[in-house]
């Protein structure tokens, strides 16, 4: 009885009557189905119901919706995030272990800023080791420790209601824990990737690549089609002080020399960003097929490293990790009021709404992948600079209160091929989440917050106050006092004068300025201080450090990955400093801050006033400099 | 860029620049040239002879005359064609006055200019043999970044050039693509890009594979191009590669390629692992050849009853070979 009941249960979802989640309504359809689902006597007390109503209700826990949550929290929303996994980072986290790419590719100054670098930056230092599961358990940290986040792992969402232009309800399941969850929100966020949530509430997407003439597209194709790229499953393997035998299975794929002519293998501990395939099937509801063919091509190539005499140096290496869930690439994208195409990211302009940027470059995959070793897997084309991505292609045109972020953004098919990465899905995933939480308390939607100037300024501050990787942004928050403060210090360099510091850009962006203060670091420390003419009352102090934004930084099982990072504290970053305020002479605020990290800090104190405040720099993690880039003060 | 921003200065011209490209087709025994790029001459060049093939519109208004240059043997060599053309941006116009080889699948090959009417780069500073070196680098690049982007979109808004002799002022390349042109010469270089480059390749392509006889294939088997060797390899139907099998077996032995051995293997009719004189021949390369070579053979012969000879090559092989996958392999060829 129980198994049919479990079996009428999965049915009802769609996942019986192998529709799977696209469209769970469809069992309802036949009657023969109904009749088998009518609730049994004891059908009722398997699935515990639950109803949950909150502000923000955030599908998907990859890099986008984990940065989405905690963004509308920090900013006083209730959240809710499903997770369809148990553990947070999506693509990045330890059940794929994509890297965490973005404008770093540059090689520029452009690394993402915000709440993904206070994730690295955090990251960087706990986990030394390098361990993945240690990377889910900083993003872990991050969601649970904020009181406003209510996590829900390895839960399935598997089917939307709407009112009008209004996403209402969600409902979602839990094999786990045998619940069912009624979620009702005042705004949904789908950062599922593949655009689940927003296609079943009926939203307007986009799949496959559009032809040339659709969008003026050089890189389009003559034809529309309905390809995309393709997923990926990588391994881990270590060495041992032994020769370590493999046997591939019976299903492995067969590979030869020849195969590897477009597809190096340099090293044996992490790889292959080529080990990719679906682009030509249906990449969501192929997905069991495709997952078998990736291991199937997993264990060929460790069968050819390791059996076919051409690896010789792999006779002590021996796999330790693979992957089992495939990471995709691109599946829908969500129609916004904005469809970001080839000419935004190559000849970018300083949209108006602008509120995360992207660097990667325009990189599109063979669909075939590993199914044809003939062609070189990719073409990447790189981008002169970073450009921006508008708040419009950030919410569903179809839905007032529905917004996306992550791969599943309103782009093209050519336009995604750059922002499908996950640092720049991590800079949507904060603007969304901004714009939620500034949403609710000003009562607009975003689509019309675009249009209010004056909001969508005030949002863009919001953003920039809290470190959002944007172009072309400038402090102009009339609440910060430090903007209307003198500034002095005991020493500064030629390129770094202490007023940079209220300069109103945080951050290099190679216009020729450091944009920082830079004093040489004496032995007692140097300072750098606030002049107000009159007492001020400040009740938030909030610094800005270098974290070296130039290099990459970022987790990799790839020794080369990793080679020209910082795993611990940026060497630019001050470690230990004192904030003092002053009433003319007397001293009025203490505090002294030891082993800092990030780049952004908040020190929230008890009110004082004061006419000068003083930052003594007593220790950088080992620059010979002090550097500061911004200091805000508020009431 | 130092070089070029030293030009920004005063500028009263005296030349205006239409902003039409003009066209001569070149008498080309008349023409004189200066070669740049030496890396690819090809030795005989000059004494090669030209037959005309076709006319191929450079752009709207530019047509050139594409030939094809043939040895003594009246071997097919190279194509050719003269383009002379004026590349304008802004009102600053440079005269580009060239000759351009492309191989026998259509890529290119090099450049000839003439020694006084050569290429420009701003304010009609001729072209330094470092210029020329990098433009050759440049021009040989399928995927250049020039490809895919606009002209414009390669200029810095920020940096305008003010010409010395005309009266004009002009962008200048944004750092980030300097090393995808000839600094003063972005224009010239990404019109001649998208010549060399553009739909030009398919036409010579196309040209080479409807060419394509058994003189021509037995010579691109057995040049010294791997480029050749793969694109033939690739192309033969199973009658020619029956019929081209002992140049097959060559690739096998001797092509410098890494990967040409392993389609030439592939390419072999079965046939050829069953005849004792025809594997024996490989086999008698096999201490030579790379690893994977050797083993890529020694799979190919796992259906084999070797004869005594082909035994005795395996059996010296497996005294030499220090891989155990070769020895196993070996062992059990020798079995059957």
């Amino acid at each position: 009885m129980m198994k049919n009941n479990r079996r009428n249960f999965l049915k009802t979802i769609g996942l019986g009557s192998g529709t799977l989640l696209m469209n769970p309504l469809d069992g309802f359809g036949a009657i023969d189905l109904q009749n088998e689902i009518k609730p049994g006597k004891n059908d009722e007390n398997v699935y515990a119901h639950r109803n949950i109503t909150t502000d923000f209700l955030v599908a998907g826990g990859g890099m986008a919706g984990l940065c989405a949550a905690l963004a509308a929290a920090r900013n006083g929303s209730k959240v809710v995030l499903i997770q369809n996994r148990s553990r947070l980072g999506g693509n990045a986290s330890s059940e794929i272990r994509m890297h965490i790419s973005g404008a770093s590719q540059l090689k520029q100054v452009w690394r993402e800023t915000g709440i993904l670098e206070e994730l690295m930056l955090t990251e960087a230092v706990i986990n030394q080791q390098k361990s993945y599961e240690m990377l889910d358990y900083v993003f872990y940290d991050k969601v649970v420790s904020n009181p406003n986040i209510t996590l829900l792992f390895d839960t399935m969402l598997y089917e939307v209601h709407t009112n009008g232009r209004q996403v209402t309800t969600i409902k979602a399941y839990c094999s786990q824990t045998e619940e069912i969850y009624d979620i009702s929100a005042k705004y949904f966020a789908d950062c599922t990737g593949d655009g689940t949530l927003a296609a079943l509430a009926g939203a307007e997407f986009m799949r496959g690549r559009e032809s040339k003439k659709a969008f003026g597209e050089t890189l389009g194709l003559d034809k529309p089609d309905d390809i995309t790229m393709g997923n990926s499953l990588l391994f881990m393997a270590e060495e041992h002080d032994k020769p370590m035998p493999f046997e591939a299975p019976s299903w492995a794929r067969k590979y030869t020399f020849k195969d590897f002519q477009y597809r190096k293998i340099h090293s044996f501990e992490y790889g292959y960003w080529w080990i990719e395939l679906g682009g030509l099937e249906d990449i969501v509801h192929d997905g069991q097929k495709i997952r078998h063919d990736l291991m199937a091509v997993i264990f060929g190539i460790w069968d050819y490293i390791k059996n076919s005499g051409n690896h010789p140096k792999s006779a002590n290496w021996a796999l330790s990790w693979f992957g089992a869930i495939p990471g995709k690439r691109e599946s829908r994208r969500l129609t916004g009021d904005y469809i970001m195409t080839q000419r935004d990211i190559q000849a970018p302009k300083m949209l108006e709404d602008r509120v995360a940027y992207g660097g990667w470059p325009l990189d599109d995959h063979l669909p075939a992948g590993m199914d044809d070793t003939s062609l070189d897997p990719f073409r990447s084309i790189p981008l002169k600079g970073p450009y921006s991505i508008p708040l419009r292609s950030l919410y569903s045109k179809s839905f007032d209160n529905l917004v996306m972020a992550g791969r599943n953004i309103s782009t093209t098919h050519v336009a995604l091929s750059s922002t499908r990465v996950m640092a720049t899905c991590a800079t949507m995933g904060q603007a969304i989440g901004t714009a939620v939480a500034f949403c609710l308390q000003h009562a607009l939607h975003p689509a019309a917050l675009v249009k209010d100037k004056a909001k969508l300024q005030a949002y863009q501050q919001l953003l920039l106050r809290q470190d959002q990787a944007m172009l072309g942004m400038k402090n102009t928050d009339p609440l910060d006092l430090a903007l209307k403060a003198a500034v002095k210090a005991s020493s500064e360099t030629v390129d770094g004068k202490a007023a940079q510091v209220i300069d109103g850009i945080n951050r290099d962006i190679q216009d020729g300025s450091t944009h920082q203060w830079r004093a040489e670091m004496g032995a007692d420390g140097v300072w750098i201080e606030l002049n107000w003419k009159a007492p001020q009352s400040i009740s938030t102090i909030e610094l800005t450090f270098d974290t070296g934004l130039h290099r990459f930084l970022r987790i990799s099982g790839q020794k080369s990955v990793l080679k020209n990072q910082i795993r611990g504290p940026q060497t630019e970053t001050v470690s230990d400093y004192l904030l003092e305020g002053f009433a003319g002479n007397n001293q009025v605020f203490e505090q002294k801050t030891e082993n800092n990290y990030q780049r952004k800090v908040v020190h929230t104190v008890d009110p004082f006033k004061a006419d000068r405040l003083r930052i003594t720099v007593l220790k950088t993690h080992g620059d010979p400099l002090a550097k500061i880039f911004e200091i805000r003060c508020y009431q | 860029m130092n070089d070029l921003l030293q030009h920004i200065a005063d500028g009263k011209g005296h030349t205006k620049c239409m902003l039409l490209s003009y066209l001569f087709i070149s008498v080309l025994c008349l023409y004189t040239s200066n070669l740049y790029a030496q890396v690819n001459r090809h030795p005989q060049l000059a004494e090669y002879k030209s037959e005309k093939l076709f006319l191929f519109d450079a752009n709207d208004s530019v047509q050139v005359e594409i030939e094809l240059l043939k040895n003594d043997q009246n071997q097919p060599q190279l194509y050719r064609a003269y383009l002379s053309t004026g590349v304008c941006s802004d009102g600053l116009c440079k005269p580009v006055n060239i000759q351009i080889y492309w191989d026998l699948l259509g890529d290119f090959y090099e450049y000839e200019t003439a020694k006084d009417a050569g290429l420009t780069k701003f304010d009609h500073m001729p072209f330094t043999a470092d210029d020329h070196r990098r433009l050759h680098t440049i021009l040989a690049d399928t995927s250049s970044l020039l490809r895919d982007y606009y002209v414009e979109d390669l200029i810095d808004p920020q940096v305008k050039l003010r010409s010395k002799t005309i009266d004009g002022v002009t962008g200048a390349t944004n750092t980030t693509f300097q090393a995808t042109t000839v600094p003063g010469a972005l224009y010239t270089v990404y019109t001649l890009w998208h010549f060399v480059n553009g739909t030009i390749r398919h036409r010579l392509f196309n040209n080479t594979v409807a060419m394509l006889s058994d003189s021509l294939i037995k010579q691109l088997l057995g040049s010294e191009n791997g480029k050749y060797q793969r694109f033939m390899i690739a192309h033969l139907n199973e009658a020619q590669a029956e019929k081209f099998q002992q140049a097959l077996m060559e690739l096998v032995e001797y092509s410098k390629d890494d990967y040409v051995p392993h389609f030439a293997l592939d390419k072999l009719p079965e046939a050829t692992w069953q005849d004792a004189t025809q594997y024996n021949q490989v086999l008698a390369f096999l201490p030579k050849m790379p690893f994977p070579v050797q083993t890529a053979i020694l799979n190919k012969l796992t259906n084999t009853k070797m004869d005594a000879k082909g035994r005795s090559l395996l059996e010296n092989h497996l005294v030499h070979t220090n891989s155990d996958v070769q020895r196993k392999l070996i062992k059990a060829i020798l079995t059957k």
